[in-house]
């Protein structure tokens, strides 16, 4: 017994720490085509679309543009012919008044992508139309300037029309600067050519599909996006979006949408696309 | 080890004394439904585990498979074998970032987990101390839990799908002191067991009573209790991986004698 009893002692003493671990992971839509047309894409390519001439590239008649965009000051229009956030085909024109400061802007552009080809369908694209009318307002205090932004004369629309899915999806988002008055969507710079670009605040999109309820994202830069244009001149160096998701019933989601280091690389939820390509 | 083994050995001598407990066969039936809480934090093979059984996935029971049991029990040791099975579900909304086997789950994502826990127990009594009706005795043996654990989320913000699953298996072993009765001309039979367990840094308990009512010379009902405690701290048995399980809960079974 005594034996019996050493080498039962023994034999489960070894057992300790003997067990064997196994498992695995997946992670699947981290791809860009997918998640370019999420909630999160949208508030983050859509508004780098609609900020593809920020108010201090309006504000300067020699600023030197981002790639793709050409300037008539005989028109006061800015011509596009490159590369959208989505790096789809990038075309149509943003035109302005401008009156002691307030600067008008009328969104005519239009992004297609081809996306990936199947049996049935071997041309399918992705295109967003922006239409509507932004106000920008640029105050001056020596050489430092703040424009603050709005829509006075009704929303911002980008209208997906995805015709990868069947039947084609289609998706209407308005967009709102400050969304959050507390945090109005500001750009500071200094200068005529700043060597940074700062735009803090918020703003919002509303997702509208027909015969569900409306989502809304609310989004809070924070910290600011920033912008130093020598070294990334389409696309912020820096900075955060701070994306809330509210709708479709109860589901309310956060992600936080960061910047940098790379120009134009955006990160998020384990998923990284690069803007423009 | 060594100062808890010198009265085990002292005892071991006194089953030649041993009289008066029948022998018997059992074979059982069982439901348990422990509740579970607890946690995993650190690495295993390299992959993080960062996460909160209750308080992350907010596990609950969902289903409890039959378990069984069969056992010998006589004058002087008992052998019993065992095993059971219970299933957890979770569906919640992670207030930080969670971490499965390296996956990671970002905060306000809606997690859907799922949590199964087999129970193997081989335990063997030795009866140092045996009356008519009643003994005392020492239980050595192993129990063995494996884990299985899935967590998926999808988001509806970023469109990203995540999931993870691990299986892992915890062998402990069981030592500790036991004692049972017989009585009402063995219509009434009960044990009650208290392992223990002090490893490098880890502590195991495990405690139990168990309650046979035998209408019938040869087929009765049993009701259990069993509370088990794991403290697994980091670099000690499993990994680098901290884990505590809390387990508790009521059993209740069938079991026929012979």
């Amino acid at each position: 017994m005594k034996i019996g009893l050493g080498l039962g002692a023994l034999l489960t003493m070894g057992l300790i720490g003997c067990g064997g671990n196994s498992g695995s992971t997946a992670v699947t839509g981290t791809g860009s085509t997918s998640v370019e047309v999420s909630p999160a894409g949208v508030a983050t390519l859509s508004f780098m679309d609609l900020e593809a001439v920020r108010p201090d590239l309006l504000a300067s008649a020699s600023a030197t543009l981002p790639s793709g965009i050409t300037f008539n000051p005989g028109t006061s229009t800015y011509s596009f012919n490159g590369s959208a956030a989505n790096a789809g085909a990038f075309n149509g024109t943003i035109s302005f008044t401008a009156a002691s400061g307030v600067y008008t802007e009328t969104f005519d552009l239009t992004t297609t992508k081809a996306v990936a080809a199947t049996a049935s369908n071997p041309n399918p694209t992705q295109t967003w139309v922006y239409s509507g009318t932004q106000v920008i307002t640029v105050v001056a205090s020596g050489s430092s300037n703040t424009a603050t932004f709005a829509t006075p004369q009704g929303p911002i629309t980008a209208v997906l029309t995805d015709t990868s899915t069947t039947p084609s999806t289609v998706k209407t988002y308005t967009f709102t600067p400050s969304s959050d008055p507390s945090q109005p969507l500001t750009e500071t710079w200094t200068g005529v050519h700043p060597t940074q670009v700062t735009l803090g605040g918020s703003y919002a999109f509303k997702q509208l599909v027909l015969g569900q309820p409306v989502a809304t994202l609310a989004c809070a830069m924070n910290p600011s996006l920033t912008w130093i244009p020598a070294s990334c001149a389409g696309y912020p160096n820096s900075g955060t979006l701070n994306i809330s998701y509210t709708g479709l019933g109860v589901i309310s989601e956060t992600t936080g949408v960061t910047f940098g280091p790379a120009c134009g690389e955006v990160a998020f939820d384990g998923a990284s696309i690069t803007l423009g390509h | 080890m060594r100062p808890a083994l010198a009265p085990l050995v002292l005892l071991l001598a006194l089953p030649a004394l041993a009289q008066g407990t029948e022998r018997h066969l059992y074979l059982d039936v069982h439901t348990f439904t422990p509740s579970l809480s607890g946690h995993y934090t650190g690495t295993s093979d390299g992959n993080a585990f960062n996460v909160d059984l209750k308080n992350d996935l907010a596990l609950e029971r969902d289903k409890t498979k039959l378990g069984y049991g069969i056992e010998y029990q006589g004058p002087r040791f008992g052998v019993e074998f065992s095993r059971d099975e219970q299933d957890y579900t979770g569906n919640n909304r992670v207030q930080r970032n969670i971490s499965v086997n390296g996956q990671t789950f970002f905060a306000n994502q809606t997690v859907i987990s799922s949590f199964k826990a087999t129970n193997n127990t081989f335990n063997w009594t030795i009866r140092p101390l045996v009356w008519p009706q009643f003994w005392v005795g020492i239980d050595l043996g192993v129990r063995a839990t494996q884990v299985e654990m899935s967590a998926y989320a999808s988001s509806g913000l970023t469109g990203i799908q995540a999931a993870a699953d691990y299986k892992g298996t915890l062998p402990v072993p069981q030592l500790g002191p036991s004692l049972g009765f017989t009585s009402m001309e063995g219509r009434v039979v009960g044990k009650a067991m208290y392992h223990l367990l002090a490893y490098r840094g880890c502590t195991y308990t495990h405690a139990g009573a168990d309650l046979r009512v035998f209408p019938w010379s040869w087929l009765g009902f049993r009701a259990f209790v069993d509370d088990e405690h794991f403290r697994i701290p980091k670099g000690s048995i499993k990994d680098d991986l901290d884990i505590t399980l809390d387990r508790s809960g009521l059993g209740l079974g069938v079991v026929a004698r012979f």
